[in-house]
């Protein structure tokens, strides 16, 4: 795996674990609710949109730059990561188990 | 995503469901056995390692060896001779001739030997049809035996291929329904709903992994299914329509001959600098060749290698087999680069995984074990949910017994493969005794255990002790201890050691937990009577 790579798969799950983190729904689903006193996430709808296209954004440039063989590594290891990502933030890894 | 109406959405989710839960036990086993597969070859190099592990299989006096054993096999075998690198970087070289075999069909016959590529003396000699010789290649057995399972589930040619290929047609359907009954599939990738109905937390967590897989999962079926039904659907197909049945004349078209017939006796190149030809020319390493009419004057040589960087469609180089020279360089597909070519080339690395080496392998496995998940857990869902008719409740048993029982039984198979090596027993045959042996327990205990939470722990206690016990056996059965695999540059034997070590741990782990103290859910006891736990597992 070239640096390339591996750095579009660092930048995607990094943005991805911002996205799970204030994640509105999980959020309101959580037993203990208060991220913020007032239970509000702490960003609003467009930083999530934001963020969400920013997560595809390393895909992309390694597809301009033509490693093919690369997007895919980037997309089955982002898609892990944000499995995984969900299920920490759960906070009951063992139930997967 | 996709607002169907109310009728649409619940004919979807009934599809989904059924196309799941009717094949998805087999769907499980193979996708199991794919997700081991993934590394076919690192499992037979750590299973059957040679005595230093950076031995080059295709070096110099690979043609000493080649014009040697030629002359030790009847002049018939030398139709078309294979040579790839085995086990360990064992050469394996196969002569052999096409022929219609006892049962009817179209199959090689032959014979094999298995080289030492640094000394190239000869570890072992098989001949006979195709499958007698592949059912004797001890060092691969245990991958052989993974993969067997995986492509056919060990039911014979076509109808295991044709039962695997429904099987990725059942997942692509349940991938394209999932998608479409989801309503909030970006909105719900990261929620899982805590403490509340143990239903909806089940919903949850097979929600969550199918959406971030469902990508895969739909490559993964697709090019699955590709495999399965090219040979036994496609090809067949395609042959009765337009050439009277006749497959060899669809392959002759589709690749076309290299060379004008010629049986006139003429002396064979040196097939080492093809090869070092081939690695200028791709910049990646060589690991199958064919010879086709060795010795004669119009032989051909075809060269394959590992997918060179930055590409996704292999290629192969021919060369004139008397003269040396380069002749083209060839497609997966006819003999001219082209779309279908390209696709078909596609297939392979997207279903195997292996176009970066063990970084974009560790990532198909941990799609294929998301897929196996899935799966899993999609079945529970679905018969839980129908936990107060007898025959679902009996089906979640079975949804338990090979959930946790099979990767047991996978697992403890490879034992009689080290424990019986050296023996007469085929790796193969050993294997499967003792896998379906194992199947066979964890059967009766499913039966005869009232806590299916029991059952788990159990079961994955015994897998992890299992995972951690089969370095030990490989060690004991004369395999290299991990000093001497380290001075011996065998990395692959260190790094599997390692991984099912954690893996083992991590099961012993999971089975200590892994219970949701709030659920109420009947499940059958042992006479089929409903019963109801204080806790049950989530999965």
């Amino acid at each position: 795996m070239t640096a390339a790579c591996m750095i579009a798969v660092l930048v995607s799950g990094g943005l991805l674990a911002l996205l799970g983190w204030q994640d509105p729904k999980r959020l309101r689903n959580r037993p203990q609710r208060a991220v913020l006193e007032d239970g509000t996430p702490v960003f609003g709808q467009g930083t999530r949109r934001l963020l969400g296209w920013l997560v595809l954004l390393p895909g992309i440039a390694l597809a301009i730059a033509g490693q093919w063989w690369g997007v895919l590594v980037w997309l089955g290891a982002t898609c892990t990561l944000g499995w995984i990502i969900a299920q920490v933030l759960d906070g009951h890894s063992r139930s997967w188990s | 995503m996709f607002k169907l109406p109310q009728d649409a959405t619940k004919t979807m989710l009934a599809v989904h469901g059924w196309s799941g839960v009717l094949l998805g036990l087999l769907l499980y086993a193979v996708i199991c056995t794919g997700v081991a597969a993934v590394f076919a070859t690192e499992i037979d190099d750590w299973a059957s390692p040679m005595s230093r592990g950076d031995t080059v299989a295709f070096g110099p006096g690979l043609d000493n060896a080649l014009r040697h054993l030629a002359g030790a096999v009847d002049s018939q075998f030398h139709e078309e001779v294979a040579i790839w690198r085995g086990a360990g970087g064992r050469v394996n070289m196969l002569f052999h001739r096409h022929e219609i075999g006892p049962d009817g069909k179209s199959t090689e016959r032959g014979v094999e030997f298995e080289l030492d590529p640094a000394t190239w003396e000869v570890l072992d000699r098989r001949e006979g049809w195709y499958e007698d010789i592949e059912a004797q290649r001890t060092p691969s057995g245990i991958a052989a035996f993974l993969v067997d399972l995986h492509v056919r589930l060990h039911i014979p040619e076509p109808y295991g291929l044709i039962v695997t290929g429904v099987l990725g047609l059942a997942m692509m359907v349940a991938a394209v329904t999932g998608l479409v009954i989801h309503r909030h599939l970006l909105k719900d990738l990261f929620t899982l709903r805590v403490g509340r109905d143990p239903v909806l937390r089940r919903r949850d967590l097979h929600v969550v992994a199918g959406s971030w897989n469902l990508p895969f999962a739909f490559i993964l079926a697709f090019t699955g299914s590709f495999f399965s039904f090219a040979t036994t659907v496609g090809l067949p197909m395609v042959a009765a329509v337009k050439f009277d049945g006749d497959q060899e004349a669809v392959i002759e078209t589709l690749y076309g001959t290299a060379r004008a017939e010629d049986t006139r006796s003429a002396s064979s190149a040196a097939i080492v600098p093809m090869l070092a030809d081939v690695r200028a020319r791709s910049g990646a390493e060589p690991n199958f060749v064919s010879v086709e009419h060795f010795g004669r004057a119009d032989s051909t040589a075809t060269i394959f290698t590992v997918l060179p960087r930055d590409r996704l469609v292999y290629t192969s180089h021919l060369y004139d087999g008397v003269t040396g020279e380069y002749l083209r360089e060839r497609p997966p597909l006819g003999n001219e680069a082209s779309l279908g070519a390209a696709l078909v080339g596609l297939m392979y690395p997207l279903h195997f995984g292996h176009f970066a080496g063990t970084a974009s392998k560790a990532v198909w496995v941990a799609l294929g074990f998301a897929g196996a998940y899935v799966t899993f857990t999609g079945m529970l869902l679905w018969t839980r949910r129908r936990a107060e008719q007898p025959g679902w409740r009996a089906m979640t048993r079975a949804v338990y017994c090979v959930g946790y029982g099979l990767p047991l039984a996978l697992v403890v198979a490879p034992y009689a493969f080290f424990v019986l090596r050296g023996h007469d027993i085929p790796p193969g045959t050993s294997q499967g005794v003792v896998f379906l042996a194992v199947v066979a327990i964890a059967a009766v205990a499913t039966v005869g255990v009232a806590s299916l939470d029991r059952l788990r722990s159990a079961f994955l206690a015994a897998t992890g002790v299992a995972l951690l016990g089969l370095p030990l056996v490989r060690m004991i059965t004369g395999g290299p201890g991990w000093s001497e695999a380290w001075q011996a540059g065998i990395g692959t034997v260190l790094a599997l050691d390692v991984a099912l070590l954690v893996a083992g741990t991590a099961c012993i782990g999971f089975s200590r937990a892994g219970v949701m103290p709030v659920a109420t859910v009947p499940h059958a006891g042992p006479g089929g009577t409903p019963r109801v736990d204080s806790k049950a597992s989530l999965q």
